[in-house]
């Protein structure tokens, strides 16, 4: 038996902090200090690292589903047309 | 003693006031136009229809033309873009729409989202991640769908288009703290529609306990 604290567990307002911190975390808003104390929670966190990696998949899935269409020629044609005219 | 500017100074940004019209049109298709896939992308994932997002773009463009004049050089063009085709869309097309504008979540505390999220270690976490790296684009872009239109904005501009929530607050023109909160109700509710359709479809934690036909009424399990 060492006195080590578990690994897995972890203070309610810990867990709270770091899931309202999560989604700034993931958009790269928290600052250095915070964005290192979230690294540090999750690193001792399981459930909070497996919350972090669920975010992360769903912001995947965003990007890859929504890859930007290419505007076609002819609204570019008008739209510049447009401001030379007046 | 100061020193006078260097000509090459002077010509790091234009001089709005000594900008021939001629010069007007070419910065702004130097500078403007270059964001004209990026804003048909937004519009169209807006209308969810090519031709009214052609409207929506070109209307937006005329409307930036004309205050190019006003527009500061060197500041945010492509937030000042996005803030002026969101302006159009809300203006032109949503309020045609009978979508609702704000989640009736609005009224839930941060805290009670932050304590609703499942909070055990599970070994089915990893199965979810495999479903969403899996699922279909159809699915992703319906749980998109089923959000308002202020939660799906606020999504698609932090996750899609990449704003920070500076540019983000600008764009919608609401206070940071606003965005901060939409984004966190918008992922929460994007979290457990996606949950909700792979499970109906035999994926992960919810596999087999979520009837299709009854997404979107309460689930009891």
């Amino acid at each position: 038996m060492t006195n080590d604290p578990d690994p897995a567990y972890c203070p309610e307002d810990a867990c709270d902090w770091a899931l309202e911190h999560l989604q700034a975390f993931l958009h790269g808003e928290l600052d250095e200090e915070q964005a290192d104390a979230f690294r540090r929670h999750i690193a001792a966190c399981e459930s909070c690292l497996d919350e972090a990696d669920l975010e992360a998949a769903v912001s995947r899935a965003l990007q890859r589903c929504n890859r930007s269409a290419r505007a076609n020629s002819s609204l570019r044609l008008k739209i510049v047309r447009m401001h030379i005219e007046g | 003693m100061t020193l006078p500017d260097t000509p090459a100074q002077a010509e790091t940004l234009p001089d709005l006031a000594e900008e021939t019209d001629e010069q007007r049109v070419e910065r702004f298709e130097r500078d403007a136009m270059g964001y004209l896939d990026q804003l048909y992308g937004a519009a169209l994932r807006m209308t969810r229809n090519p031709a009214d997002a052609e409207d929506v773009v070109q209307e937006s463009y005329a409307k930036a033309f004309s205050s190019f004049k006003q527009f500061k050089p060197g500041t945010n063009l492509k937030a000042w873009l996005f803030r002026i085709l969101t302006n159009t869309y809300i203006n032109t097309y949503r309020k045609a729409q009978r979508r609702p504008q704000t989640s009736d979540d609005e009224n839930v505390e941060d805290w009670q989202i932050a304590r609703a999220a499942s909070h055990q270690a599970t070994g089915l976490r990893s199965a979810e991640v495999e479903a969403l790296d899996a699922m279909p684009d159809t699915q992703v872009l319906d749980a998109l769908e089923g959000l308002s239109d202020d939660f799906r904005q606020v999504v698609l501009l932090a996750d899609v288009e990449g704003f920070s929530y500076k540019e983000i607050a600008q764009i919608m023109g609401t206070p940071i703290g606003t965005v901060m909160s939409r984004l966190n109700r918008a992922r929460k509710q994007l979290r457990a529609q996606l949950v909700d359709v792979a499970g109906a479809r035999g994926i992960g934690p919810l596999a087999g306990k979520v009837d299709e036909e009854t997404l979107g009424q309460e689930v009891h399990s």
